[in-house]
């Protein structure tokens, strides 16, 4: 029997999960993906993890207690550093550490497959394939190579403006385009797209009556956006958010904006700060909405609701 | 140019006389002071970290006191740190403030030349011959005050009034602080370990050693820590900071002392293997050595919600419990309270001498 390795569903999983499927399915192993975010899992993750780590890295580390003993190993990737431009981009110390947070809290945990991307020391395909060998692949043996190809066909991730999002190679529910204000909800892919963690704010947006507009830049957006920015955050995952945000607001496209994040994200504070001073400049309404594992999803609901009311009123002007 | 920066513990004292000698005019602020906090957490997205509040407020006062220049160190990492002055220059700017912004970092290097040459007018040589001489006042000022505070970290626990002991440190501070020529700072700093030995002396004779860890401005600055150390010294515990002023710009800024650094995250790495942008390898591995040097305990400080300080705490906690050595985490905001804090403070204490009248001391080796 293959070896089954297990990926839990949060995090940056949500942004890469067909490329790192892929690549361990090519490798000859049986990929298991844990269940998605729930009351339980967070509940124990918010018991275990350090009280001021934010939400999502509770939802991680419940699901590592819910999935380490149906897998013969975890995948955990650490995200340390990403060159866009040939300017380093880093992951929020949360990224960067988490592999090491996970053997504090579970010290009797197996075995942890870590996939190091920093392309301060190599580029990210020699991450894949130093990986590969690790795992005792041939270094020869071209696996990582298709792994890539194959994973760039799985791509359509939660990429490309224009195209429907993908996420966990299920397109999201489409949204029903309704006539309404357009609202670029903008907030990390962990939160929009998980359903327990974002409280389905993006069904509460088009429930409203407003037509949600959630854009992931591609890679080349990235670069070429990146180039414009005057003084670029130095988070890649935030640099997204920002790009995201400035493609919108360039072509006009928007009517109003919410910014999700959750409680005690570090990188947040700064990207909301960049949005609003340099991006939104009182152009249009801005609303943010803070999760954490307390709040009622019928309050944020009443939250949104009374935004996109206001956004209407503001059209009708 | 009237430069101001943000104010960590007795930095004012040693960037003054450096910025001064190179010809430039300082605003020194009031003394950074709980309304300047509150008046940076009202300015500061909500949350942000404390460090920026705290020096959010203080850059407001130093341009009330007539600032046209705010002097940043910054860098392009994963901690928030890296994000103070651009940050902090936006909210000032849309509060309607007029400045110029000088981030010095080791990206941002030829900028930092311009500006000071610039101070002397442009010509080199001179801003060369000045620079050597605000360095080597800074660079004695910075050692003396190390020293001054070494030497009262030593001698608190033993001081039969340890607030005249407190006094002593504050008089000699002064005195360093006044200080504008290299001589008078080397007899000060002669005469150190024989003012403070001039203290009189209670009955202790082993006091309990804590190694205070931590983020670097909950360390350095007693306004937000409620002066941990003194406290700590006033119940007789003998604190030894991983980090003081003086190891803080010599690390950060002029990148000295990376032996020192390298082996703290060597020893690190089998818990840690990516610093991730703060002060957390660099803390852990002063844990780890405090379990080889037989400390009592460790205390570790941060502000709420500082990622790098959080997410090592996790291991932090590992290290205690596998090698048996007593830990606080405190995280301050700008909500805390001194009264909370002294009672955690004297909790811990009491656990520590419990531990020692029962002879358990941490284990050596992972058993």
């Amino acid at each position: 029997m293959a070896t089954r390795i297990g990926i839990c569903r949060s995090l940056h999983t949500f942004n890469h999960y067909p490329l790192w499927r892929a690549f361990l399915s090519e490798l000859g192993f049986d990929v298991v993906l844990s269940e998605p975010v729930n009351r339980e899992t967070l509940d124990f993750g918010a018991r275990v993890a350090p009280a001021e780590v934010c939400l999502p890295v509770k939802a991680f580390i419940g699901q590592i207690a819910r999935i380490a003993d149906a897998v013969d190993a975890l995948f955990i990737p650490r995200l340390v550093c990403r060159r866009v431009n040939r300017r380093l981009f880093f992951g929020c110390p949360k990224a960067i550490a988490l592999p090491d947070v996970v053997r504090a809290i579970f010290p009797r945990l197996g075995g942890i497959i870590e996939l190091i991307i920093d392309e301060r020391e190599r580029p990210e395909w020699q991450a894949f394939r130093d990986l590969a060998v690790s795992l005792g692949v041939s270094r020869w043996r071209p696996a990582w190579l298709s792994a890539c190809h194959a994973a760039e066909e799985a791509l359509g991730v939660t990429r490309a403006s224009g195209s429907p999002l993908h996420v966990f190679g299920e397109e999201v529910s489409p949204l029903p385009t309704v006539r309404g204000p357009r609202t670029a909800v903008v907030g990390h892919s962990y939160l929009l797209f998980d359903r327990h963690l974002g409280m389905n704010v993006l069904k509460h947006v088009s429930d409203a009556g407003a037509q949600v507009v959630v854009a992931f830049p591609s890679a080349k957006e990235l670069s070429r956006h990146e180039s414009l920015l005057v003084s670029p955050p130095s988070w890649y995952y935030e640099l997204e958010l920002l790009t995201a945000t400035g493609l919108s607001v360039e072509t006009g496209a928007i009517d109003g904006l919410l910014f999700v994040s959750s409680f005690a994200c570090g990188t947040a504070p700064v990207t909301y700060e960049m949005i609003r001073r340099k991006l939104v400049r009182g152009k249009f309404p801005m609303l943010t909405l803070l999760l954490d594992e307390q709040t009622g999803e019928a309050g944020q609901r009443t939250r949104i609701e009374s935004f996109v009311d206001l956004l209407m009123l503001k059209g009708k002007r | 140019m009237k430069a101001a920066f943000p104010w960590v513990g007795s930095i004012y004292t040693v960037l003054e006389s450096v910025l001064r000698e190179l010809g430039a005019q300082v605003v020194v602020p009031p003394q950074l002071s709980d309304d300047a906090v509150a008046l940076g957490a009202k300015l500061a997205p909500e949350a942000m970290c404390l460090p920026f509040k705290a020096t959010l407020g203080n850059m407001v006062n130093s341009l009330e006191a007539g600032a046209d220049t705010l002097v940043y160190t910054t860098g392009s990492w994963s901690c928030r740190y890296g994000y103070y002055g651009r940050l902090q220059a936006d909210i000032l700017r849309d509060l309607g403030y007029r400045f110029d912004l000088l981030e010095l970092s080791h990206e941002n290097l030829p900028n930092t030349v311009r500006a000071v040459a610039g101070l002397s007018s442009g010509s080199l040589p001179r801003a060369l011959r000045r620079a050597v001489r605000a360095f080597r006042l800074g660079w004695l000022k910075s050692v003396a005050l190390d020293r001054a505070g070494e030497v009262w970290r030593a001698t608190m626990p033993f001081a039969d009034s340890p607030d005249y002991c407190w006094g002593v440190l504050k008089a000699i501070e002064e005195e360093i602080r006044l200080a504008q020529r290299p001589d008078t700072l080397v007899r000060t700093y002669g005469s150190v370990e024989a003012r403070f030995a001039a203290v009189r002396r209670n009955n202790r004779v082993r006091p309990l050693r804590v190694k205070l860890l931590g983020e670097s401005y909950c360390v350095l600055e007693p306004l937000v820590n409620f002066d941990i150390v003194r406290r700590l010294g006033e119940m007789g515990v003998l604190v030894d900071p991983f980090l003081t002023l003086h190891r803080w710009l010599g690390l950060h800024g002029l990148r000295l002392g990376r032996n020192e650094m390298a082996r703290a995250r060597r020893a690190a790495a089998t818990y840690w293997r990516y610093c991730c942008g703060g002060e957390d390898a660099n803390s852990l591995g002063h844990m780890l050595r405090a379990v080889e040097l037989r400390y009592d305990g460790v205390v570790h400080v941060g502000p709420f919600a500082c990622m790098p300080s959080t997410v090592v705490q996790p291991t932090m906690v590992r290290v205690s419990s596998s090698f048996d050595l007593p830990f606080l985490s405190i995280s301050l905001d700008e909500h805390s309270a001194e009264t909370g804090l002294l009672t955690r403070l004297e909790a811990f204490v009491d656990l520590l001498e419990r531990r020692r009248r029962a002879g358990l001391t941490s284990r050596r080796s992972f058993l």
